[in-house]
């Protein structure tokens, strides 16, 4: 036997058994993106008067501030949705019920967004700021950044999939970066106008400048909402087939691509990988009005990294 | 300065491009930079050529992940020896210097030259030794599994933030560089191949031939390979009349050839 594939079977029957440290669970990909469909689009411009106590004295305050449409009535219905399109179309071992499956990832995903104090908090302030709460999102994804690595290259050293593979998963998180740039900097222009003080309390021009950006925003995040589930689509899929209990399927001990279907796993990656392309086309091409830097290269200073895969690229043949 | 009008344009081969996504061969890439900008010279990149960054870039990545997941890990287990640890739980120590070193003077011991300036297991070395030794002097020591893991990550990060400039630089083509629809010229290729050019380069080489039939418009490879292609590129040439008009030159040298 090849000595690498000596090693490479003995170290993973025994990293099976290994303690690692707990990985993302993959319903932090989708928390995200609900939140931003369910806080940007999903609303209205609805004038308020109230009175407001400021030191003591008494000021009637009034402005307009964004409530949701009635479409869904809360993100669980949003969260379930969402779901319900990835489970439908995707095949389950015999082992396990397919109801049982999809209410396990619908359990796992609420409870998050439940859970999620900061999040519940930013939904209620929001109506005070669209910006803000973008800037939130975005703030928490970016110091998240490093764990979503980290789970990627702990799920490969877990695995047999090669780390090509998890380098094109992981660009989603690139992308989604770039995403919530751009998000940022449209609602940025869209907000600071109603703000003046000239439209502030004319509920018809907020309306209009609202509608605006909704409109600029809708296809994008549409479109990135597509990306999600097709990642989605495809880490739980691996993760179904993989696990060897219905206990680990949130974090099979062993990625196994010997238990996936060739075929499904194939379209799996190809869909994922077409939508990842598209997305990033659709960004770059708004990006020119309300961001050109957005894909501007990132030429970083050398670093050791840079300066391996230099090496390794240039003696390719 | 008011430039000379130069007529033609340039095709890229896979090192060029590389050299401007990662910085490298600086000196000789800010000349030929110049000379675009200031030229106002159209540079191209066949799909052939693409299509073989890509191929480096999973290469390279999937060679890197072999040695970090399979070899590197399978010798700090100390797999079969009756000494076998859980990387999960053991903290990293300067011992595991030692079985790196081992790791890296037996791994394709026969098929490697152990030339430092272009062997890429030692590049891989090189990384590992300095990050390694890194945490070492770190008060809270990390398990082996765990820096594998932060190990493995950096480089996802690393590849992703290269393949988005790739992106930019040539899919989405945001800076001067612009994609050819030429395709190549089996002909020359086939010349090529004889000549002792690998398939892939003869390719690359023959767009130019494709390019120059279908714009009347000169067009110059250029390419770092001194090793198969410039340095026996007049032998070549002079081999067959056909490849008269196929000039391949160093960036450097590129607008030389336009004037």
């Amino acid at each position: 036997m090849h000595f690498s594939l000596f090693l490479y079977i003995t170290s993973t029957t025994i990293r099976q058994t290994g303690l690692v440290k707990s990985e993302l669970s993959i319903c932090e990909i989708e928390n995200p993106s609900s939140a931003l469909r369910y806080g940007l689009l999903d609303i209205k411009p609805i004038p308020y008067e109230e009175v407001r106590k400021i030191k003591g004295r008494k000021f009637k305050v009034s402005g307009i501030r964004y409530e949701h449409e009635k479409q869904f009535s809360n993100i669980d219905e949003f969260i379930t949705f969402r779901y319900n399109q990835i489970f439908e179309r995707m095949p389950i071992p015999d082992k396990y019920s397919k109801e049982e499956v999809l209410n396990h990832f619908l359990k796992e995903a609420i409870n998050y967004t439940k859970k999620d104090k900061e999040l519940t908090e930013e939904f209620d302030k929001k109506e005070k700021s669209l910006l803000q709460f973008v800037a939130f999102i975005k703030k928490r994804y970016q110091e998240k950044i490093n764990d979503i690595y980290e789970t990627e290259a702990s799920r490969f050293l877990k695995s047999n999939l090669p780390l090509t593979f998890f380098s094109e998963t992981s660009m989603f998180a690139n992308t989604y970066l770039k995403y919530l740039t751009l998000v940022e900097k449209i609602v940025r222009r869209h907000e600071l106008l109603p703000r003046l003080p000239s439209v502030r309390r004319n509920i018809e021009k907020t309306e209009q400048h609202i509608n605006t950006m909704k409109k600029e925003l809708s296809p994008i995040i549409d479109k990135m909402d597509t990306l999600t589930i097709e990642i989605l689509a495809l880490k739980s899929y691996i993760m179904i087939w993989s696990a060897q209990d219905y206990n680990e399927i949130d974090e099979p001990a062993f990625i196994d691509k010997e238990k996936l279907d060739k075929t499904y796993f194939t379209e799996y990656e190809m869909v994922y990988s077409k939508e990842l392309k598209e997305t990033r086309k659709m960004l770059f091409a708004i990006s020119k009005k309300y961001y050109p830097d957005l894909f501007t290269t990132q030429k970083t200073e050398s670093n050791p990294e840079n300066r391996m895969l230099g090496k390794l690229l240039l003696s390719c043949t | 300065m008011v430039a000379l009008s130069v007529t033609g344009c340039f095709y890229l081969d896979s090192c060029v491009v590389i050299s401007e996504l990662l910085d490298e061969n600086k000196e000789r890439m800010d000349k030929f930079k110049r000379d675009v900008k200031n030229y106002t010279i159209s540079c191209y990149v066949s799909e052939t050529v693409i299509n073989e960054c890509k191929k480096k870039v999973t290469k390279t990545v999937d060679f890197v992940g072999n040695l970090l997941s399979n070899i590197i890990a399978g010798y700090l287990e100390k797999l079969g020896t009756p000494y076998q640890r859980d990387l999960a739980v053991t903290p990293i120590s300067n011992d595991d210097l030692h079985i790196i070193r081992t790791a890296f003077l037996e791994i394709g011991s026969n098929a490697r030259k152990f030339d430092l300036f272009s062997d890429p297991f030692q590049a891989v070395e090189e990384w590992i030794v300095e990050k390694y030794e890194g945490e070492l002097d770190k008060a809270k020591k990390p398990t082996i599994y765990s820096l594998l893991t932060q190990l493995t990550a950096i480089i996802l990060k690393e590849v992703n933030s290269l393949q988005s400039d790739f992106e930019s630089l040539i899919e989405l083509e945001a800076s001067y560089i612009v994609q050819s629809i030429e395709i190549p010229d089996p002909l020359i290729s086939a010349i090529l191949v004889n000549n002792g050019i690998h398939q892939t380069d003869a390719d690359n080489i023959s767009v130019i031939s494709s390019h120059q039939k279908n714009n009347h418009n000169k067009a110059i490879f250029l390419t770092f390979d001194y090793s198969t292609i410039l340095r026996n590129w007049a032998k070549i040439q002079n081999s067959n009349v056909k490849l008269n008009n196929i000039n391949c030159c160093d960036p450097i040298y590129g607008l030389s050839f336009l004037r």
